[in-house]
């Protein structure tokens, strides 16, 4: 065994590799990170690099920028869904300055389990940052809320969003996010059990499965937000 | 030179006159009812490279009408002589002629008809291979500029988010750093905290201007996703129709996506529309897009205004842009260029 090959769960802090072509954003994040007390086993500046890595190390999560050497495109992002394939057990919170339909699309195309996708400056909300990762290791799913306004927001001629209630809508919106029924009664400072109450007439009215766990939650909100969005 | 006429009537033209049409730096061609040139001064000599004495009694058209014209311009010397209606008589009209090597090239061709018994007929043939090229070229270069252009917005978008947006995160990640190391409720604290604020704003607004600059996901991805991202943030449904399933060329994406967006911002502002829809269409050769709204129609685009520039923008690409009333009120804008499949 290689000094670079280490066991997937040592124990103790959570493993984690940054990637990242800026060496500002690779070590500021970096920096961020173990001071709140992950630690992080490598950096990446491309791509390649980036596979490489998590193969040899099997972080328990894969922080990365979608756009990156080496093509400079969405490099990041296809690193992301081959990491997710080949490595089940390793989740990927993937970072990005603009947020587009096309590359949340790309990254739950297989499943939502183990994914993250936030716009780049949360980085810098450190209590943000860290509450992902622990999700996205859990293998849960979190969206931007940028996300989650873009595809409720998309206008649409006959809008069955519309039979929500603002408070259903808060939640849902949440959900999307990935929010567990205990963290959204936190945010919304509601009982777990007025949470559920929501969730379950927001299923009834968007006619969804309720079923599954979180993350399969986050799919179904989003699928179905697709199918609204066209 | 003469005039080789063998009837009466043209010989009435003076050596005179003779003498101008020679000094004329067109070519002047004169031919009879059956075809025949009849006169053929120095210009013709220099364009076409047939000296006169060659030329005069033979068939105009097998000596300086390309091959695939010959046909057509027999069908309209019979018409003329039989008395029908004139197509090219007393007009300016760009044709191609061929010379004596068989080259091709293009020509600015006026006919007129002398008021004599028998029909002859005086052709003014100049030379336009200059400003054809010319012209030729000065689309290439337009094309070249906004080809150019656009590649400095694409190299602006990548500068701001590989350099200044990536430098205020890092700055945002510093002040967390900072923020971390002071007590909660101090001064200090508040400060830092404001400073985070202002900086998240100027990232979001540095993230719109260089959205507006150049989409990546354009680059990237193409019209489908881009146009998908711009209906998605517009404040009304817009439904899009008929996204080429290939990639085009570059400038054609992006004059399409900018000239969407720009439409679609008139829309908001100005229609009173309740929703738009975007359709393409691709065929024989030619790029048809067309953003239709339901609101209160009459608009135009103004000088000076977003779609103006766009308009010169399609002309770069050898198309064109207006707006027109749609059917059932509202504003259609029509963008076509051309675009190979």
């Amino acid at each position: 065994m290689s000094s670079e090959e280490e066991p997937a769960d040592g124990g103790g802090a959570m493993r984690v590799i940054v990637a990242d072509d800026s060496a500002i954003l690779r070590e500021g994040a970096a920096r961020l990170l173990t001071e709140a007390g992950f630690e992080v086993v490598a950096q990446a500046a491309d791509a390649d690099e980036l596979v490489r890595k998590v193969r040899a190390h099997k972080p328990a999560v894969a922080v990365t920028d979608i756009r990156m050497p080496p093509r400079g495109e969405d490099d990041g992002l296809r690193a992301a869904v081959r990491i997710r394939a080949e490595l089940p057990q390793v989740g990927v919170l993937v970072l990005s300055q603009y947020v587009e339909e096309a590359y949340v699309e790309a990254l739950l195309a297989n499943g939502a389990e183990g994914i993250g996708y936030l716009l780049k400056d949360r980085v810098a909300d450190v209590a943000r940052f860290t509450d992902a990762l622990h999700r996205v290791a859990e293998g849960g799913s979190v969206l931007d809320p940028e996300v989650v306004a873009l595809m409720m927001g998309r206008r649409t001629a006959h809008d069955p969003l519309a039979e929500l209630t603002p408070r259903e809508r808060e939640v849902l919106g949440l959900m999307a996010e990935g929010r567990t029924n205990r963290a959204i009664s936190g945010a919304l400072h509601l009982s777990e059990r007025a949470v559920e109450r929501h969730v379950t007439a927001i299923f009834g009215k968007l006619d969804l499965d309720a079923t599954g766990d979180d993350h399969r939650r986050v799919l179904a909100v989003l699928r179905y937000l697709e199918a609204v969005g066209g | 030179m003469s005039l080789d006429a063998p009837s009466s009537e043209t010989a009435r033209l003076a050596p005179g006159t003779l003498a101008v049409l020679d000094a004329a730096l067109d070519a002047v061609i004169a031919m009879d009812g059956a075809g025949r040139v009849r006169y053929w001064n120095r210009s013709a000599e220099r364009i076409f490279g047939f000296a006169s004495a060659q030329v005069i009694g033979r068939d105009m058209a097998e000596l300086i009408v390309p091959e695939r014209h010959r046909e057509a311009h027999r069908r309209g010397v019979e018409r003329l002589v039989g008395g029908g209606v004139p197509v090219l008589i007393d007009q300016r009209v760009e044709i191609h002629a061929q010379d004596a090597a068989g080259r091709e090239f293009p020509v600015e061709l006026t006919v007129t008809r002398l008021p004599l018994a028998a029909p002859l007929f005086l052709g003014y043939v100049r030379d336009i291979s200059a400003r054809v090229q010319a012209e030729q070229e000065l689309r290439e270069s337009r094309h070249r500029l906004l080809e150019a252009a656009y590649a400095a917005r694409r190299r602006f978008e990548r500068d701001l988010h590989d350099g200044a947006q990536q430098r205020l995160i890092g700055t945002g990640i510093a002040l967390q750093l900072l923020r971390a190391r002071v007590e909660d409720g101090s001064e200090l604290a508040e400060l830092i905290d404001e400073a985070r604020e202002e900086l998240t704003a100027a990232t979001e607004e540095l993230r719109e201007l260089a959205r507006g600059i150049h989409p990546a996901v354009l680059t990237q991805g193409g019209l489908r996703p881009a146009l998908r991202a711009l209906t998605g943030r517009a404040p009304i449904p817009v439904t899009v129709d008929g996204v080429p399933e290939d990639r085009l060329p570059i400038a054609v994406e992006t004059t399409v996506y900018f000239t969407l967006a720009e439409g679609l911002t008139n829309v908001a502002r100005h229609s009173g529309a309740a929703s738009a829809a975007i359709a393409i269409e691709q065929s024989d050769g030619l790029l048809r897009v067309t953003l239709t709204d339901d609101g209160r129609g009459g608009a135009a685009i103004g000088a000076g205004s977003g779609l103006d520039g766009l308009r010169d923008r399609a002309a770069a690409l050898d198309g064109r842009l207006w707006v027109e009333d749609a059917d059932g009120g509202g504003t259609r804008l029509v963008l076509e260029v051309p675009c190979e499949q």
